[in-house]
């Protein structure tokens, strides 16, 4: 049906689990910032009125999601000399295990919903549940500061592929719904650092902060 | 067609059999005279028993469908009729004992021989009748026609092979392990007895006909509750995971032709009792059976596959080993069985599937006793040669044991299910049933069944890394001590044996298709549908397919017969390539060890091999591991170093060790309230008849 | 039911083909590769080179290795070969006569695999059972993720038979792509360095100790036996990506075709092959070799699309 749509949505599935199965930071925060990328430019693919605003907004998520906040983030690592390797409490193969249960649920619930008719069949709700579990089991799992905000990042994503069911019902409201989320994703990047610099109390970051402001 | 053979003819094999084993039995008078004249004279009348047994099988398989040979025997009770009743199902599994009964009969008079020369004559005379009495048991109780026979012979059977179990004591190991699994097997009868009694009541017979019309009338729990009770009890005897602990410390310590009869039969005649009960006695007249029985026997077979696989891996004593693969066996047998009882009686889909289900798990069920029969073979041969059970001390044995090592190894690439031997004909038609039921269902049903054959596929993959380092370490490389380093080529008459069941393996491989004819009774009899072979083999004999030509799903079909052809040609093809091109002569050279002289201290042990996968699933083997320094003045310079590493069963001390301390703990409470009067004891007694007295009052 | 039916002449045919070209993947592969790495690079037909020196050559054989150890090049290339009568080439559509499917294939590699275990663990020393042990203990955690994948495609079709599954795919495959179709195909990106044995799980250049798996088996193997081995795990390779090209882009005659559809499924199948072994090269060049332990973490991942794939095609 909505083939291109459902090939962004395994995208964004893949990205969930190589976030969770990896071992690199780096490879964490690219991977949460391709999906960034990918689900910014979704409403574009959805049928519909091209407004010119909805490419606006989609250019300006992937550039915030894509290319600022990891930038920030890869910033923040090199600065603060934090390890590269992940340390989670529970181990990569429990919470991929994890994440496979409650993507399978997912899929299983999205079966039940009451959709409207052109999202039933669909991967947007398996994928906006499953990648809500991502990032909630990578902000519960894993012990860096760092590792935080991408879990937030995953997070938002998820609500943010939530906040595309409604695309068709009220396109204001998404555009509305994608300005909260960056303005949420920026505030949150705002609070996570103040985390970071209270952990580790370098001067860099206060830099960084600052850059923020 | 055959025509169908004479009933008085098969009743003739019958009384045959049965007074085969019973002379089997009667021969440990010779051992007044001579211990060697009993043992073969018992073991040559095991054998006729076993030949009576298979020719009694086959005529009822091969013959009419559907019929029931009833046989009336003496009356031996006031209150009961004892009789035997053989339709499909029981001729299937006497087929299935005696087949490997005829192999443990030509070996077990030489391996008796060599593995304890210098046994007393009473003890190889206990042996010789238990064996008797077991197999006679066995065979039996498959034919069992009421439920008396039923539990009589179930009870000879676990009595002999206690006996049997016990009967090799050099040191305490086997009598603890026997004492376990007498324990756990009557714990397992009691359940049974709970079972059969409750039905018995309602009927106020003992005959199963009777049985069955008094389950007809059952509410849907009381039937549930008393399948479970059956269940319970039959999973203890089949050893399926959590009740499996007696089973790889029983199933070692026999002699090794009964090792093979408990682990490649003995199991199965528990699988005969979850068939009965499921599809016979307790199937609601209408209707499928109630879900949660497939379910729980599916996800109990599931486990037992993998936890039985994995605790394998972990084994260091050849017949352990094998003893948990045992478990791992049977796990992938109640697979099958699972999706057969959910499946079952629902529309002509279902039960075309059901039937490839119950296909697969039966045909597992013989293929399993050919080749763990020959692998415990295999290992009592390497026993009665070596002393060793511990494949740390072997190795090396491929160039003095030429044919034990050959037939070994045709053992292990059928268990690891691997193309083209039977292990792997068996576990592609639980693939194919499995991926069906799944189709079939749908939703989070199909899932979980899809996982199942995900569990199966992982089982599979392990048991052949288990038999690689099983084998590799005990036959190849160099002879880690003097026990193998002198070993040499057991006895003819065990090779014999070996042979019988490799062969075995080897058809039931190559040529499925005609093992499938034989399933047509037992599967059209459990599952009111077609026959076996009508689903499985319908475009002839040398293919095994799993379409189903009722509904017109699924298509899929293997050759075995073309495949072995083309793996046999491709293999001359290159062999003609590697002779024809070389003109070099070979010559010999050291292992190559980084040009150091190699000593057996450089070749890969079990413990090691298994190692990467101890770490692997860590989380379930919770290893433990001491190692300890000894030092010689400074702490730089280690002296020595004693390394401990165990992996312990986690049914074990999780559940067994807390159930043991809890009645120890109970018995001190006790032992606190025991005077040590008689008197005190004696007023106790009456205590008790009076509370019972008024029970049984308040009852009426 | 079946679209059509293939004789037996083409499956042999087939079989041949992956036999033949499977050296000639493999130094393709090497060539990529060497081109990424600024090398020249030996020339692509360096592997039947490589192959027939051995073949000439004389076997030294360890003087502590049993009968059995001749033998094993042999079965194991027999198995693996016979494995390749399997793959669907220059077909899409199952052979006249059943012979085996995707259960079967997968079985037949395994046996190969066991086998030449088994012979790393003939000789004795250290380092072939090294090989073995770590060969053995990836392979049961791919096993179940690959048959997964399988399952996720014959679900849909109804059948294991790849032949048959190709059919009901059909040649216009890239529209019938479903989301499960996407993430298989992910489990099997993933998965396919494993079963291929090449980086980030095995690394098939060295022979250090620290870092091999399939090498270290074949340590004691020598001229034309080591040939053979070497053979059998060029054609191992080519049949895996056949597999990954049957499941996933089959393309080809469904009937029995005059040689123009054949061709052109040929030439199809090498544009497929050429375009995974590109792939290879890629992850091989970019990645650097995991540590053992870390390989189930990476298979991990496979494990989860695939059960991810199997869910989206059953719920």
């Amino acid at each position: 049906m909505a083939q291109p749509v459902d090939l962004v949505l395994v995208l964004v599935l893949l990205a969930n689990f190589l976030i969770l199965g990896t071992g690199w930071m780096r490879v964490c925060i690219r991977a949460a910032a391709f999906q960034g990328v990918l689900l910014s430019l979704l409403p574009l693919l959805s049928p519909g009125e091209m407004v010119w605003r909805v490419i606006v907004m989609a250019a300006g998520a992937a550039i915030v999601k894509g290319i600022l906040i990891p930038s920030l983030l890869v910033k923040a690592m090199r600065d603060v000399h934090i390890r590269h390797e992940v340390e989670p409490y529970v181990g990569f193969i429990p919470s991929l295990f994890l994440c496979a249960l409650g993507t399978g649920f997912a899929i299983l619930f999205s079966g039940r919903l009451p959709l409207a008719a052109e999202h039933v069949g669909t991967l947007l709700v398996p994928a906006a549940l499953s990648t809500l579990l991502s990032g909630f089991l990578v902000l519960i799992t894993r012990k860096f500061a760092i590792t935080q905000v991408v879990g937030y990042l995953v997070l938002e994503n998820g609500i943010f592929v939530f906040g595309l069911l409604l695309i068709e019902a009220m396109p204001f409201m998404v555009e509305v719904g994608v300005l909260l989320d960056l303005f949420v994703g920026i505030f949150i990047m705002g609070i996570v650092l103040n985390h970071i610099q209270r952990e580790f109390s370098a001067p860099e970051i206060e830099l960084l902060a600052d850059e923020e402001e | 067609m055959s025509s169908p053979p004479d009933p008085a003819i098969l009743l003739t094999g019958t009384i045959l059999m049965a007074s085969c084993y019973g002379a089997g039995a009667l021969t440990l008078v010779l051992a007044r005279w001579s211990g060697r004249l009993a043992i073969a004279a018992g073991h040559v009348a095991a054998l006729a028993g076993a030949v009576a047994g298979l020719g009694v099988s086959l005529g009822v398989l091969l013959g009419d469908q559907g019929r029931t040979l009833t046989l009336p025997l003496p009356v031996l009770f006031p209150f009961a009729r004892l009789s035997l009743s053989m339709d499909g199902l029981s001729a299937y599994f006497l087929l299935v004992i005696s087949l490997v009964a005829i192999a443990a009969a030509l070996y077990g008079p030489a391996y008796l021989r060599a593995h304890s020369p210098d046994a007393g004559r009473a003890r190889q005379a206990a042996q010789v009748l238990a064996l008797n009495v077991f197999l006679g048991c066995m065979s039996f109780l498959c034919c069992a026609g009421d439920a008396l026979t039923f539990l009589l012979c179930w009870e000879g059977m676990t009595l002999a092979s206690y006996v049997l179990v016990v009967s090799d004591d050099r040191d305490g190991e086997n009598a603890r392990a026997g004492h376990l699994y007498m324990v756990m097997a009557h714990g397992g009868t009691a359940l049974l007895f709970i079972a059969f009694f409750a039905l018995t009541e309602r009927a106020g017979a003992f005959d199963f006909a009777a049985l069955r019309a008094a389950a007809g009338g059952l509410d849907a729990t009381t039937r549930t509750a008393l399948f479970f009770l059956a269940l319970g009890g039959f999973a203890t005897k089949a050893g399926v995971v959590p009740l499996h602990v007696w089973l790889p410390r029983a199933h070692p310590a026999a002699p090794s032709h009964v090792s093979a009869l408990m682990s490649g039969v003995m199991l199965k005649v528990a699988i005969y009792g979850i068939l009965r009960f499921a599809f016979d006695l307790l199937a609601p007249v209408t209707g499928p059976l109630p879900p949660s029985w497939g379910w729980t026997v599916l996800v109990l077979g599931t486990t037992s596959a993998v936890v039985g696989v994995l605790y394998a891996l972990q084994q260091h004593d050849l017949k352990r080993l094998l003893a948990f693969h045992s478990v791992e066996n049977v796990g992938i047998i109640l697979i099958g069985v699972g999706l057969a009882m959910v499946l079952c009686r629902r529309e002509a889909a279902g039960v075309a599937l059901a039937t490839l289900a119950l296909t697969a798990a039966l045909l597992h069920t013989l293929n399993h006793a050919a080749f763990k029969g020959l692998l415990f073979l295999g290992a009592g041969s390497v026993l009665c040669r070596t002393h060793v059970r511990n494949m740390e001390e072997l190795g090396g044995l491929a160039r003095r044991m030429p044919w034990t090592t050959g037939l070994f190894l045709l053992g292990a690439v059928a268990i690891s299910a691997l193309p083209p031997l039977n292990g792997f004909v068996s576990e592609w038609l639980t693939f194919q049933a499995l991926l069906g039921g799944a189709g079939h269902f749908h939703g989070p049903a199909g899932l979980a069944i899809v996982l199942s054959a995900a569990m199966l596929a992982l089982t599979g993959g392990l048991a052949a890394a288990c038999f690689a380092k099983a084998f590799g370490v005990t036959f190849f490389g160099r002879p880690r001590t003097s026990h193998a380093e002198h070993a040499t080529e057991a006895p003819a008459s065990m090779i014999a044996g070996m042979v019988w069941l490799g062969a075995l393996c080897v058809v039931l491989g190559v040529a499925p298709g005609y093992a499938v004819r034989l399933l047509d009774a037992p599967t059209a009899a459990l599952l009111d549908g077609p026959g076996a072979s009508a689903v499985v083999s319908i475009r002839g004999p040398l293919v095994l397919s799993a379409e189903l030509a009722l509904t017109g799903t699924g298509a899929t079909a293997i050759s075995m017969t073309v495949l072995t052809a083309l793996l046999i040609a491709l293999a001359a093809l290159a062999w003609a390539l590697r002779r024809g091109s070389s003109g070099v002569a070979r010559r010999e050279a050291p292992t190559w060890t980084c040009g150091m002289s190699p000593t057996e201290r450089f070749d890969y042990t079990a413990t090691a091999f298994a190692k990467p996968l101890r770490l692997v699933f860590a989380a379930l083997y919770r290893p433990r591991r001491e190692v300890t320094r000894e030092t010689a003045g400074t702490p730089y310079v280690a002296s020595r170093i004693h390394y401990y590493g165990e992996v312990v069963d986690v049914a074990e001390t999780q559940v067994y060790h807390r159930v043991q301390r809890g009645i120890t703990l109970l018995s001190r409470i006790i032992r606190l309230r025991s005077t040590g009067r008689i008197h005190g004891y004696i007023g106790f007694v009456l205590g008790a008849l009076f509370v019972a007295l008024l029970l049984f009052g308040v009852g009426r | 039911m079946m679209s059509g039916e293939i004789s037996v002449v083409i499956v042999l045919l087939d079989m041949a083909l992956l036999v033949l070209i499977g050296p000639l993947v493999t130094g393709i592969i090497q060539k990529i590769k060497a081109r990424l790495q600024c090398r020249q690079g030996a020339g692509v037909l360096q592997p039947y080179r490589d192959i027939r020196k051995l073949l000439r050559k004389g076997t030294v054989q360890a003087d502590t290795a049993s009968g059995f150890f001749r033998s094993i090049p042999v079965l194991v290339l027999a198995a693996t070969v016979a494995a390749g009568a399997l793959v669907p080439v220059m077909r899409a559509a199952p052979p006249v006569f059943p012979m085996g499917d995707a259960i079967m294939l997968l079985g037949l590699l395994a046996l190969a695999r066991f086998l030449t275990a088994l012979g790393a663990l003939d000789a004795g020393g250290a380092f072939g059972g090294m090989g073995a042990s770590r060969e053995m203990t990836i392979a049961p955690l791919v096993e179940p993720v690959l048959m997964m994948v399988v399952f996720s495609t014959a679900l849909a079709a109804g059948t294991t038979e790849l032949g048959a599954l190709a059919a009901h795919r059909g040649t216009s495959w890239i529209l019938s792509w479903r989301a499960a179709d996407f993430l298989g195909f992910a489990a099997m990106l993933v998965l396919l360095p494993a079963e291929t044995g090449r980086i980030p799980v095995d690394n098939p250049d060295t022979h250090l100790e620290l870092t091999m798996l399939h090498e270290g088996m074949l340590l004691e193997h020598s001229g034309p036996g080591l040939g053979c081995m070497l053979l059998a795990s060029h054609a191992r390779q080519i049949v895996t990506l056949g597999l990954v090209s049957a499941l996933f882009f089959p393309f080809g005659p469904t009937e029995s075709a005059g040689a123009m559809g054949l061709l052109l499924g040929a030439g199809a199948f090498a544009v497929k092959i050429l375009v995974l072994a590109g792939f290879l090269a890629l992850v091989e060049s970019s990645y650097a070799k995991l540590r053992l332990f870390r390989v189930p973490q990476y298979l991990g991942v496979g494990f989860v699309c695939a059960l991810t794939a199997l869910a989206l095609r059953i719920l």
